[in-house]
């Protein structure tokens, strides 16, 4: 009886955990890929890959050298620093010139703007205001306000003098309304 | 003037101009040319025996076997001067231990191999066998740290030369890791490195720097005093586009690897180019390549990290 309590306390403290570290719908970012220029040189390359590592989320950085493309694996379950990744591709000898993201989460509003809310790290996408964003928010009216959304689209980056903990601003480029 | 002087200036005119023709042609035999000549490449993208994911830097040993750091594979192969598969080290199991992203080898004179890991700041010492006996080196700035060690050289004397990239400093060890001096420092003048991918050290002992994107080679003493440099960017000959390795042969002519521009460029000491060499069925020309050159006797090894493969070269000498 006392084991069988034991247990049900121990299967409650592992629910509780598994709903704040992922939540229902397992809402996350994805995928993250960047276009960068002059990946020619293979010490190059490999610096910028073992720049963008270091930033926590990342498990690996697949650079295809040939597009000029590098595609980052996410650790899952775990909270991806989206706001280092310029600064790491800065730091490895390079600018971005593109960094694109495919996140799922829950559209929020915050100081008046929508933003796309993902845990686990309640990372913030400020919403690039527009014909897509009215889209999406009118599937939301329908489907209702708390589905889970997968939003693909371009970061669009700022001067990081200016960002001060701001969410990052995403330009959509899809949706779909889970 | 009477037909006979006439005569007689005439054939003093063709004698001075035969001796002086004799005399540069005599000159010109004691100047030999040395030109390159492909002889065979070995490799293909993989990871079995033999295959190549990026491979970077190559050394050779007194035998002549040809030791490859295979980056993307995480490791170290060991082949014959022909391209046979004998061996692959990859250190031993564990973080500080094992090989990640290996960018060049060294072999000193009694056998020992050294090898720089661009990921995780290190130098492992293996010996002859490929038993892992040190390894040393951290990420950072201060002396005995790195920021991504690109490339390697052994004096005769057994002191590692460290090309530590990020950097743009040459630090030098001992044979058991111990921090002795650097040299370089970042800049553009002389004597300063910017990304430093490479050296070569002469019999002489003296030091040649790939200064990778200087676009350029320098000369360097061993205590790191400028002795001379040549090349600057751009796509002519005499010019390069990150040269990003370098290597001495027996005659002390200079070879760079000109990555960028797909090429080996061969010097004599004194600077002057020899031949040159490119890169053929290139199947990624976007991509850097080839990356390093060795050099023992007449042969002459190239990595060519686009198309995962070693290419061999003959170096031609005759008289002109």
């Amino acid at each position: 009886m006392r084991s069988l309590r034991k247990l049900s306390i121990v299967s409650g403290i592992l629910l509780v955990s598994l709903w704040v570290f992922a939540p229902p719908g397992h809402a996350q970012i994805e995928s993250v890929t960047l276009k960068v220029d002059g990946l020619a040189c293979p010490f190059c390359s490999y610096g910028l890959s073992k720049e963008l590592k270091k930033v926590e989320g990342i498990k690996e950085a697949n650079i295809f050298v040939d597009a000029g493309r590098v595609e980052l694996e996410v650790e899952k379950g775990k909270p991806v620093d989206i706001d280092k990744l310029p600064e790491a591709v800065r730091s490895g000898g390079f600018t971005a010139r593109e960094i694109k993201i495919t996140a799922v989460g829950r559209v929020e509003e915050w100081n008046g703007s929508s933003v796309l809310a993902v845990m686990p790290g309640d990372i913030k996408f400020l919403l690039e205001e527009g014909e897509t964003l009215l889209r999406l928010q009118e599937s939301l009216r329908a489907q209702g306000k708390n589905q889970l959304v997968t939003v693909s689209g371009q970061i669009k980056e700022e001067n990081p003098k200016d960002h001060h903990g701001h969410p990052l601003t995403l330009q959509i480029e899809r949706f779909e309304v889970k | 003037m009477t037909r006979r002087s006439f005569f007689w200036n005439g054939m003093l005119l063709v004698c001075v101009v035969s001796l002086a023709g004799c005399s540069w042609l005599r000159e010109a035999d004691r100047m030999p040319t040395f030109r390159y000549s492909f002889e065979t490449a070995w490799g293909k993208e993989g990871s079995g025996p033999g295959d190549f994911k990026g491979p970077m830097g190559l050394a050779l040993d007194s035998a002549g076997h040809v030791y490859v750091a295979d980056a993307e594979n995480g490791r170290v192969q060991k082949f014959t001067g022909d391209g046979e598969f004998l061996a692959e080290w990859k250190g031993e199991a564990g973080e500080n231990t094992r090989l990640q992203k290996p960018v060049d080898v060294a072999v000193s004179k009694d056998g020992t191999v050294y090898v720089a890991d661009f990921d995780t700041d290190r130098i492992y010492r293996f010996a002859a066998d490929g038993t892992l006996l040190k390894v040393w080196g951290q990420n950072g700035e201060a002396p005995g740290e790195f920021r991504s060690p690109s490339g390697l050289a052994v004096d005769s004397e057994g002191r590692v030369y460290v090309a530590d990239f990020y950097n743009s400093r040459i630090q030098v060890f001992d044979p058991e890791g111990n921090f002795l001096y650097q040299m370089g420092g970042e800049g553009h003048g002389d004597g300063e490195l910017y990304y430093p991918t490479d050296l070569a050290i002469t019999d002489g002992q003296d030091a040649y720097i790939a200064d990778a994107y200087n676009h350029r080679v320098q000369k360097l003493t061993l205590q790191g005093d400028f002795l001379d440099k040549f090349g600057s960017q751009g796509t002519e000959l005499n010019q390069f586009e990150v040269p990003s390795g370098v290597a001495v042969d027996q005659w002390g002519n200079i070879h760079v690897a000109d990555s960028g521009n797909h090429r080996v460029q061969l010097f004599s000491p004194s600077g002057e180019l020899l031949d040159h060499w490119s890169l053929e069925d290139n199947q990624h020309p976007e991509r850097n390549s080839p990356v390093r050159v060795a050099v023992q006797g007449e042969s002459v090894y190239l990595t060519d990290w686009a198309n995962h493969r070693i290419i061999k070269l003959r170096i031609v000498r005759s008289a002109k």
